[in-house]
């Protein structure tokens, strides 16, 4: 009878869409396991006889330099796991700092520039640490000959800049955490005389502490496939990643096999890994990213509290905000209008555009719909049979996270080696670019939308039945004004990200085809210092522009006339 | 009229769903862990429902809305057999404890859903929208946002648009699960007084889910205990 009550359309067109990503995906996962043995299969062997004998991780094997594997392995390991350590150690306290001081003088603008790193494409982030760090950065100028020999490239510099990245992100997480934390809390705190060790033990970390194994999973993995800053400033060939190794095999060796291997390995690494921190704690991030913290008073302070807060954010300040502001400050010099006429940026503004708004377009659908069904699955009083529902949902899922364990490079690899046989590899390689920022960022968007839907869909479905509020009226009175800010933030995000990547790209750029990152990427390495830094802004002001207008346009034209 | 008519029901697998032992004649029998309901309510008229927690209350206005189906009797409304309707399809508005308006709406729009879902409403519609308003008394609230007024005004937007649908939509029948419950004595004392005029001047039909035995009282209904 709940069929009758309950459209079933919703959840099968769910189904449809993720049982096709999942199929996209394993056949990428497949035609790079089957790769180094292909030439093998053509010597008489079945597919039986190397799928299951040694002779198909052999010939995967053969195909590479061991000495580099391992090596190339370690460090990715190595800096991911850094990055992953020291972007939570310094988020904590930070976290903490920004959530008990709203009033201190330059607060919001601290708290806007953070937001913003979170969306800063990888590449400009890498020019605007260099103006700060790099031999000609302010640092250096600063302090003169005294800290000399002090050099950004390196292990280091590619783990800083990945804390420039993400302690943004774990901030975001935490901040509104912290403000939800219920006043009595700290009115106690005051009370019992706790100290601010004891404070942060009874308080905050029991708080903060179930969020950290999600976010050190999601960390761990963007920084293990971190691709752009490594070539920027890993500073040559003695800090290399996987995903560098990929590239190389790719674009220089034209050594296939040799690209399919290392993307199964970083696939399989990828795979443990999550399911590792998965065991651990499992994904977890806030569940509302629009906490209004009504300002609590606090009189727990010492000041020991406020002279800590300050040497904190005095650091955010340095690492994140900083570089920020110098991308703004040398960008605007007498090479930005040159930069502006140039042909090959009118070009590649133009791809990087219709590549940004077909696959926010793209993502912020199918993540609607799977949202949709995964929440209408999610509701126990549609249910009659709850096993099958379970099930359906567990699909939903996992479609989803097969994505967070394929990176750019592995996707684009894939497609790499199945269009070769069918004509020009970089013909396709505008569809392959959408499809590879589709695929890569709808894990994310499909997380935030499937937990606000859930919550929404929990309070007003039945209501909603009952007045018979259904199908597409539901969708235009009910569901699109009540999603209208998650919608915004996930076509934002996705828009500034897709215009800021610079994986998949690196594999199909051409003379015919190139994007704004990619055209960065190589004016940053041909000495042309000015133009790239002019470049950097124009990409960053391209990027915030993006984040906040689809947040705008989104809650103005979904909220209409019915919010 | 509503008549429920010999309407029994059983969870079939009856996971989580509390069965207490010893329950009064007429609610469920505790050995098979159904229940059994036989009323009927006039227009004009309210019934207070009222038993333990687990007696089968909600189980009682959840057939009658059509959220679950009986397994054997009949639901009535003015001799015509609903039993099989889906919930869209029955003649009722429910009001729960809370949760009772969509947040991103207006007061007014919250209202106006009872009109037509489609929340496009002509020059008339909008008036008499206005008009339920009035006479719930929140005519001055009609473009704040839910979140912005108090519980007891949020309960009389739902009134407002019950009251729609009793005219509009010849939707008379009145299901409250707890609709008071949150509220302070006061606001409780007025909401009840906004119902009981309702029932009365517009002779719509009341079931009422309580667990406050004041409440019958106050509304002078006759009280259907399971």
């Amino acid at each position: 009878m709940n069929n009758a009550i309950y459209p079933r359309l919703p959840v099968i067109t769910g189904l449809v869409v993720a049982g096709i990503l999942l199929l996209i995906g394993l056949g990428a996962i497949l035609s790079l396991a089957l790769t180094p043995s292909a030439n093998l299969s053509k010597t008489g062997y079945g597919f039986d006889d190397f799928f299951w004998d040694t002779i198909f991780w052999d010939a995967i094997f053969r195909s590479l330099d061991h000495g580099r594997l391992f090596y190339s392995l370690k460090n990715a390991g190595l800096q991911a796991a850094l990055s992953v350590v020291f972007s939570i150690l310094v988020a904590i306290p930070a976290s903490i700092a920004v959530a008990r001081r709203p009033h201190w003088v330059g607060m919001r603008s601290l708290i806007m520039l953070v937001s913003l790193a979170m969306v800063l494409p990888t590449t400009v982030a890498a020019m605007g640490l260099l103006a700060v760090w790099g031999r000609n950065g302010i640092m250096a100028s600063i302090c003169g000959g005294l800290c000399g020999d002090f050099s950004i490239y390196g292990l280091h510099g590619v783990v800083i800049a990945h804390m420039m990245l993400n302690v943004p992100l774990v901030m975001r997480v935490m901040i509104p955490i912290l403000n939800a934390v219920h006043q009595s809390k700290w009115r106690h705190a005051a009370l019992l005389a706790m100290s601010p060790w004891q404070r942060f033990c009874h308080i905050e970390w029991p708080a903060l502490r179930g969020v950290i194994p999600g976010l050190s999973s999601l960390i761990f993995m963007l920084c293990f496939t971190s691709f752009a800053l490594v070539l920027m400033l890993g500073g040559g060939p003695k800090v290399t990643t996987l995903e560098v190794e990929i590239y190389a095999a790719v674009r220089f060796d034209f050594n296939l096999s040799a690209a399919a291997g290392l993307s199964l390995i970083q696939f399989i690494v990828m795979a443990f890994v999550v399911a590792g921190f998965a065991f651990w704690g499992g994904w977890q991030t806030s569940g509302d990213t629009r906490i209004v913290s009504a300002p609590v008073q606090r009189l727990d302070l010492t000041r020991f509290d406020r002279v800590f807060d300050a040497a904190v954010l005095l650091g955010i300040v340095l690492l994140v905000a900083l570089p920020i502001i110098m991308v703004a400050v040398r960008g605007i010099n007498p090479d930005l209008m040159t930069v502006l006429w140039r042909p090959q940026f009118y070009a590649a503004a133009k791809a990087s555009f219709s590549v940004t708004f077909i696959t926010a377009g793209l993502v912020t659908i199918l993540a609607l719909i799977m949202a949709y069904a995964k929440a209408s699955l999610s509701l126990s009083h549609r249910q009659r049979d709850v096993k099958a529902a379970g099930l359906m949902r567990v699909l939903l899922d996992q479609g989803m996270m097969l994505y967070l364990v394929i990176p750019s490079v592995v996707l684009g690899t894939a497609a790499f080696i199945v269009l070769r046989d069918w004509g020009d590899v970089f013909g396709y390689a505008f569809a392959v670019v959408v499809m590879a920022n589709t695929l890569l960022t709808l894990p994310f968007a499909y997380r935030l939308l499937e937990r606000r839907l859930v919550a929404i869909l929990a309070v007003h479905d039945r209501l909603a039945t009952q007045l018979g509020v259904t199908g597409v009226n539901r969708l235009k009175v009910l569901t699109l004004p009540a999603l209208r800010h998650d919608l915004g933030l996930v076509a934002g995000l996705t828009a500034a990200l897709s215009m800021g990547d610079l994986g998949v790209i690196a594999l199909f750029a051409n003379a015919d085809f190139r994007t704004l990152p990619w055209l960065l990427y190589q004016l940053s390495g041909k000495y042309a210092a000015d133009e790239a830094a002019a470049l950097a802004f124009v990409l960053m002001m391209i990027t915030v522009a993006l984040f906040w207008l689809s947040r705008m346009i989104f809650s103005r034209i979904l909220g209409g006339r019915y919010a | 009229m509503l008549d429920i008519k010999n309407v029994q029901f059983s969870y079939a697998a009856s996971k989580g769903h509390q069965s207490e032992g010893d329950q009064s004649e007429e609610g469920m029998s505790p050995e098979s862990g159904a229940f059994h309901f036989d009323l009927s309510v006039n227009p004009g008229e309210i019934m207070v429902v009222e038993g333990r927690s687990g007696a089968g209350k909600s189980t009682l206005l959840n057939l009658v809305s059509g959220f679950l189906t009986p397994s054997s009797g009949q639901i009535f409304w003015q001799g015509r057999d609903i039993t099989a309707l889906p919930p869209q399809k029955r003649p009722l508005s429910m009001i729960f404890q809370d949760g009772n308006l969509f947040d991103h709406l207006s007061c007014r729009q919250n209202v106006a859903l009872g009109m037509t879902p489609s929340l496009r409403l002509t020059q008339n519609q909008w008036q008499a929208v206005d008009k339920a308003c009035d006479a719930l008394g929140i005519l001055s609230l009609k473009d704040r946002k839910p979140a912005d007024i108090s519980g007891g005004q949020q309960q009389r937007v739902a009134l407002a648009r019950a009251l729609i649908r009793a005219e509009w939509q010849e939707s008379p029948l009145l299901l409250f699960d707890e609709p008071f419950s949150a509220l302070d004595t006061e606001t409780r004392l007025d909401c009840i007084e906004a119902v009981k005029t309702l029932i009365t001047s517009k002779s719509m039909t009341g079931l009422m889910v309580s667990h406050d035995p004041e409440d019958a009282k106050r509304l002078a209904a006759r009280v259907y205990s399971i």
